[in-house]
């Protein structure tokens, strides 16, 4: 199963800005990492004071910049080598975090002027994943999106210890309509199906509620009036010979399962539409020739 | 003597296996149109209504579509007022399949039969449910859906050349109107664009040419081994006929 978080954005801000404090940088060859120095990191633009970021430690980072995926983060089946897209991570890791309960390693608070910054003693070198709680003011629901933070964060040759970072938000309402259609991709064989499919809804990873495609004949479910300072996603039981993945458009998610099994021969004709008519005359005209026949045999016989 | 009542007996029992023959095909094909139409009234009770659209459809420019090149329709779909907008007023948000166009249409089950919806050809006095998928039992009770979707633009609709079915559709004109609503109430109403002939062997051939709709059947009671297939482009915007 490959589950996706519901957020208004696409997940994974990378690292945007290098702000350098001058006395407090020290540049290096990025052929090396210094292993001893404190890492910091800090983020700006904020919509609001009193938002908490958590920092999860996804991967530590040795003196060559390799990353170790981290005991917390054994189970999570991430990949880090040089193909990965680790921007793309921090979407199924927030996930992670919240089915497994993984405590944070480092957490910040916003100030008023929009920035927050984790303490150095709080960090390690390393890869993290960054969230943020949501937030509900005057109606509307302030979303941080999820980042990961490569700490310290190496760019063009050059080792930076102090991290700033852009913090990207959505004001979503604070109630809102989440939808999930589902989408098979089985041309052919649609036969194979099965006759229904689960799927999950959960909030903050936890099941909110199971339910059954298709609904009232239709592939599609909607769920009203969910406060969106929850994080919200759907996942769907395996589907025997079928593959599975889930899009994120807005307050709506496709499931689409893609069939993996073997496809039978490709037809050979269009299916006839025709009724059987052709024999009706043939009959007919055999009928009326054999009772000719019938009657000069009995007239010669006569 | 004797051999002569044989023949004349084979020869009557030839006949009535013949006249048996029709009577079989002629209450199939009766059974069938009662069956579809019993089906075809269920949906309408279901479905919801929409006398947003009435055939036949003219475009905004006031002009009925007479020998329209297919190069000159516009095959784009509507997202603007125009789809639903009578008067110049907006009447209703996008329907879900806008947003998600790869979603299965709905289906609703009739006496173990699932349909997709309705489809109207005005020209020919058509009226029939179409059942989800194709097979040999349920051509038997309705026109099916062979492939495609009416949100994807590329669906392929088959039926018996019944009387009461596809018989006439090679009378259907060029610019003809069929109309196609399924379970959600949303209708999609395409013109004829061409007749085409094609082999019962050339699966590719009827699926080929993306068209928006084709309708295919066999072209006359002793014909099979081609297929008539009637070919449509959908008609932008669906607005209401003065």
């Amino acid at each position: 199963m490959q589950p996706m978080i519901n957020k208004k954005t696409l997940c994974a801000a990378v690292i945007a800005v290098l702000l350098i404090i001058p006395c407090m940088t020290v540049f290096t060859s990025a052929s090396a990492v210094d292993t001893q120095r404190q890492v910091s990191l800090a983020i700006k633009d904020v919509p609001l004071a009193d938002i908490t970021f958590s920092a999860y430690l996804v991967a530590q980072m040795d003196g060559e910049g390799s990353l170790t995926v981290s005991d917390a983060f054994a189970d999570s089946a991430i990949e880090l080598n040089e193909d990965t897209d680790i921007a793309q991570l921090s979407g199924s890791l927030v996930k992670y975090v919240l089915k497994n309960k993984i405590t944070a390693d480092a957490t910040a608070v916003s100030d008023k002027l929009g920035a927050a910054s984790f303490k150095r003693s709080d960090l390690k070198q390393g890869l993290y994943l960054i969230t943020a709680q949501r937030v509900v003011k005057d109606g509307k629901t302030y979303c941080v999106s999820p980042f990961m933070a490569s700490l310290p964060y190496i760019y063009e040759n050059t080792v930076h210890y102090d991290v700033i970072a852009d913090a990207k938000f959505d004001l979503l309402p604070s109630i809102d309509l989440y939808t999930v259609y589902k989408v098979w991709s089985d041309v052919g064989v649609e036969d194979k199906r099965p006759q229904s499919i689960d799927i999950s809804l959960y909030c903050d990873g936890e099941v909110y509620e199971q339910i059954t495609l298709p609904h009232n004949g239709a592939w599609k479910y909607e769920w009203k009036d969910l406060p969106s300072d929850h994080v919200w996603w759907v996942e769907e039981n395996d589907v025997v010979d079928y593959s599975f993945s889930v899009t994120e458009k807005g307050s709506s998610f496709t499931v689409i399962n893609t069939y993996t099994g073997s496809y039978p021969p490709p037809q050979e004709d269009i299916p006839s539409t025709g009724q059987l008519w052709w024999p009706v005359p043939i009959l007919l005209c055999a009928g009326l020739v054999l009772i000719v026949c019938g009657l000069i045999r009995r007239k010669s016989s006569v | 003597m004797k051999k002569g009542t044989v023949l004349i007996a084979l020869g009557i029992a030839v006949i009535l296996s013949a006249l048996g023959l029709t009577v079989y095909n002629l209450y199939t094909a009766d059974r069938a149109y009662k069956d579809a139409s019993d089906a075809f009234n269920k949906l309408q009770d279901i479905i919801p209504a929409n006398d947003q659209i009435v055939l036949p459809i003219v475009k905004d420019e006031g002009e009925p579509n007479e020998d329209k090149n297919e190069d000159e329709i516009d095959n784009t779909p509507s997202t603007e007022a125009s789809d639903g907008d009578l008067n110049g007023e907006q009447t209703q948000a996008l329907p879900d399949y806008f947003l998600n166009p790869n979603v299965d249409m709905p289906s609703y089950r009739i006496d173990g039969f699932k349909y997709i919806g309705t489809l109207e050809i005005p020209d020919i006095s058509v009226q029939l449910p179409i059942i989800s998928r194709m097979s040999y039992s349920r051509l038997r009770k309705a026109p099916c859906r062979y492939s495609g979707s009416a949100y994807t633009d590329d669906m392929i609709i088959g039926a018996h050349c019944y009387e009461n079915f596809f018989a006439q559709l090679k009378n259907v004109p060029r610019g003809g109107q069929v109309k196609v609503t399924d379970i959600d109430g949303n209708v999609f109403v395409y013109q004829v664009i061409a007749k085409e002939s094609v082999m019962k062997s050339d699966v590719e051939g009827l699926k080929s040419g993306q068209w928006d709709l084709s309708l295919f059947t066999c072209p006359s009671v002793v014909n099979t081994d081609t297929r008539i297939v009637l070919r449509c482009e959908r008609i932008y915007p669906l607005i209401k006929n003065q």
